[in-house]
């Protein structure tokens, strides 16, 4: 299939202006003023006028210069006024297709997309600002078409979670049938849309518990202590003991209250933040792909490739905890350079802990996850990791004592808040590490990050490497610990379990050799 | 090429010149204020002389230790390639064994130094989609042995990401 190179929808002229004001503005402005400071008479409404058609003219230059083309085997993008940029991304290189489209151009029937691969670029290869919505399905069918072929050429692929797939594809087409004897959610009876689909929809009362338990509004605050932390050092001591004092004078009741209204501010933003990335949350499986769609003022729709799925990830906040229920995420690989927690994409936003494994029996049901079994850890790891908090609660104890001893209340306070600091993520880390293979192709890994239990499963073929470390103290006691490399997004993620029996360990490494 | 290998004798030398100039850099790192502790004033004088003292200090102990670790560290730093995985082993007391697969594999690279070249050494880098491991050193012939024979049997197992 081969098309002619087209130009965006004229919509994206808006874009291009609006992104050429954004990166000129600054430097213009600042030129203005350095003149201005010279020549005083400077006119000003001309000189604006004359750079505001300049910017005008180049958007109208960069639209007409920006065009694509869709050849039978790659996407090529060409695009530049001075620097002129050819893009070639072959079908079968494309990792995720994303989509936003904000509310205001859907009467447009554009959207923006942005092609993803594996390169190590800064952002995705290819973004087309406003192209027709058909667009994408169009592009997935070539790739798709792409891959397929290339499943039938290589017969004997080994098993990943796509092979399987293949296989599941062709020999059922019903999509109840992957589910077997498992109790499907009300929620998963929606109509499906294409045959051979399978589909998750999130209600309402859903999307709320997400949003009131992610403890995403903590990152947030801490990012805005980060920034009063610069601030404080600007403003000077004087002003310091200004404020101090007026402060005092409001007294304790009222600095709390404050306190409580900016957590409670913190909270509500982003509790409505996540309403409006993850409202109308809809996950649709079909034929090796995953597509993701969501949000209410930018509807945001990825597409993954299953081929691209590194592992399958069950986590729960402790608030989820509390609430008895789990999020479910994919490691994939893409260019995203954000922290893990960002760059797993989520497909399941929210689910009670009990119909988890009906989820992956439905969308993943390579997976035998009716194998991960509630454990009892054994003695040595409570040892060993209670040893450890012990120690560096001594260690960060003794400086804290060291600073503040002619404080005695205070000192109390810190100690007690210390020792919940580092016993508390030991004793989850105790309860929630185990290492575990399930069949020839999955093994489990369960463990702790900070308060967060986490259930990764990971097939043998996305394991770039494992290691095993051990002392002689721990060889002595049969423990040993296992790391675990895998790719995600453009580095690596280190699975670690500490304190393991080492039976366990060395059953995963067989495992893992035994290809 | 099917059972477990120490790396050759040779990076014992090696590695014990690598210590010499970590000593080296150390000393280098002293230097400046052994100079400034000549030229300063008697007030300065203790508080120079003595960062001086504790720097080299620092540098000689240093050096004293990684001198003697080095039969150890030769000793247990083994590798053991087969035409599934590569593994390596490093470690008495705190050991750590790496397993990467062959077919896991992105690109082999090797690394020669001035002070590894003065042995004929490489080191080899094994790569894979999740950053690498390193041998330290492999004799030339040796290394690209390797290197050639990881290569063709990643092709034969590819699995690209």
């Amino acid at each position: 299939m081969t098309s002619k190179a087209q130009h965006l929808h004229p919509i994206a002229l808006l874009y291009f202006l609006i992104s050429d004001i954004k990166n000129l503005i600054v430097p213009i402005i600042v030129t203005i003023i350095g003149i201005a400071n010279f020549w005083s008479e400077l006119p000003i409404v001309p000189v604006v006028i004359v750079i505001a058609i300049l910017i005008f003219a180049m958007s109208i230059a960069n639209y007409f210069r920006f065009t694509f083309e869709l050849k039978e085997d790659e996407i090529v993008v060409k695009h530049g006024i001075f620097i002129r940029h050819d893009d070639h991304v072959p079908y079968d290189r494309i990792q995720n297709i994303t989509s936003d489209q904000w509310f205001f151009l859907k009467p447009f029937g554009v959207e923006k997309l942005e092609v993803e691969t594996a390169s190590h670029a800064d952002d995705s290869e290819v973004s087309l600002f406003a192209v027709s919505v058909d667009l994408k399905d169009q592009l997935e069918k070539l790739r798709s078409q792409k891959l397929s072929s290339q499943a039938v050429a290589e017969n004997n692929d080994e098993t990943n979670f796509d092979s399987s797939k293949i296989n599941n594809i062709e020999t059922n087409n019903s999509p109840t049938d992957d589910l077997g004897d498992a109790t499907t959610d009300e929620e998963l009876a929606e109509p499906v849309e294409e045959t051979s689909s399978n589909t998750y929809a999130i209600t309402k009362k859903d999307l709320i518990k997400f949003a009131l338990t992610s403890p995403a509004f903590l990152s947030g605050l801490l990012v805005v202590l980060a920034a009063y932390g610069k601030f404080e050092q600007a403003i000077s001591d004087q002003m310091y003991e200004y404020l101090f004092k007026k402060a005092a004078h409001l007294g304790i009741l009222i600095v709390i209250l404050i306190v409580v209204v900016v957590l409670l501010l913190f909270y509500i933003g982003s509790v409505l933040i996540l309403i409006n990335q993850y409202y109308n949350f809809k996950l649709v499986e079909n034929k090796q792909q995953f597509v993701t769609t969501r949000g209410f003022f930018k509807t945001k729709k990825t597409t993954i490739s299953l081929k691209r799925v590194q592992a399958v990830l069950v986590k729960q906040p402790l608030f989820r905890q509390w609430l008895n229920i789990a999020t479910v995420q994919l490691v994939v690989i893409s260019n995203s350079h954000q922290d893990d927690t960002d760059k797993d994409i989520i497909v399941m936003p929210v689910i009670i802990v009990g119909k988890v494994n009906d989820f992956l029996n439905q969308f993943f049901p390579s997976i035998p996850v009716e194998k991960v079994k509630p454990f009892k850890p054994i003695k040595w790891t409570y040892y060993y990791n209670l040893r450890n908090a012990t120690l560096l609660t001594l260690g960060s104890s003794a400086i804290f004592v060291g600073l503040l001893f002619m404080v005695p209340w205070l000192c109390v306070a810190f100690v007690i808040l210390d020792i919940a600091f580092w016993f508390l993520p030991a004793i989850m880390t105790i309860k929630r590490t185990k290492v575990q293979t399930l069949d020839e192709n999955y093994i489990a890994i369960r463990n702790n990050r900070i308060m967060t239990k986490q259930l990764v499963l990971v097939p043998r073929q996305t394991i770039q490497s494992a290691e095993k470390r051990q002392s002689i103290w721990l060889e002595k006691k049969k423990l040993a610990s296992l790391t675990i490399n895998l790719r995600s997004g453009v580095t690596k993620r280190k699975l670690n379990t500490n304190y393991q029996k080492e039976s366990d360990v060395d059953e995963i490494l067989d495992w893992y050799k035994d290809v | 090429m099917d059972n477990v290998k120490q790396l050759p004798v040779e990076i014992k030398t090696i590695w014990r010149i690598r210590a010499l100039i970590d000593l080296l850099v150390w000393l280098l790192i002293a230097v400046p204020f052994l100079v400034w502790a000549l030229l300063a004033p008697d007030s300065w004088q203790p508080w120079l002389w003595s960062i001086t003292w504790v720097i080299a200090a620092f540098g000689v102990i240093e050096s004293l230790v990684e001198l003697a670790l080095v039969p150890y560290h030769y000793r247990f730093w083994t590798y053991y390639i087969n035409d599934r995985q590569v593994e390596l082993h490093h470690g008495f007391f705190f050991r750590k064994q790496i397993v990467i697969p062959i077919a896991r594999v992105q690109n082999v690279t090797l690394i020669q130094g001035p002070v590894i070249r003065l042995k004929h050494l490489q080191k080899v880098k094994v790569m894979t989609a999740a950053g690498g491991e390193d041998i330290a050193g492999l004799k030339e012939q040796e290394a690209n042995d390797l290197k050639e024979l990881i290569m063709k049997l990643a092709k034969e197992a590819r699995n690209d990401i």
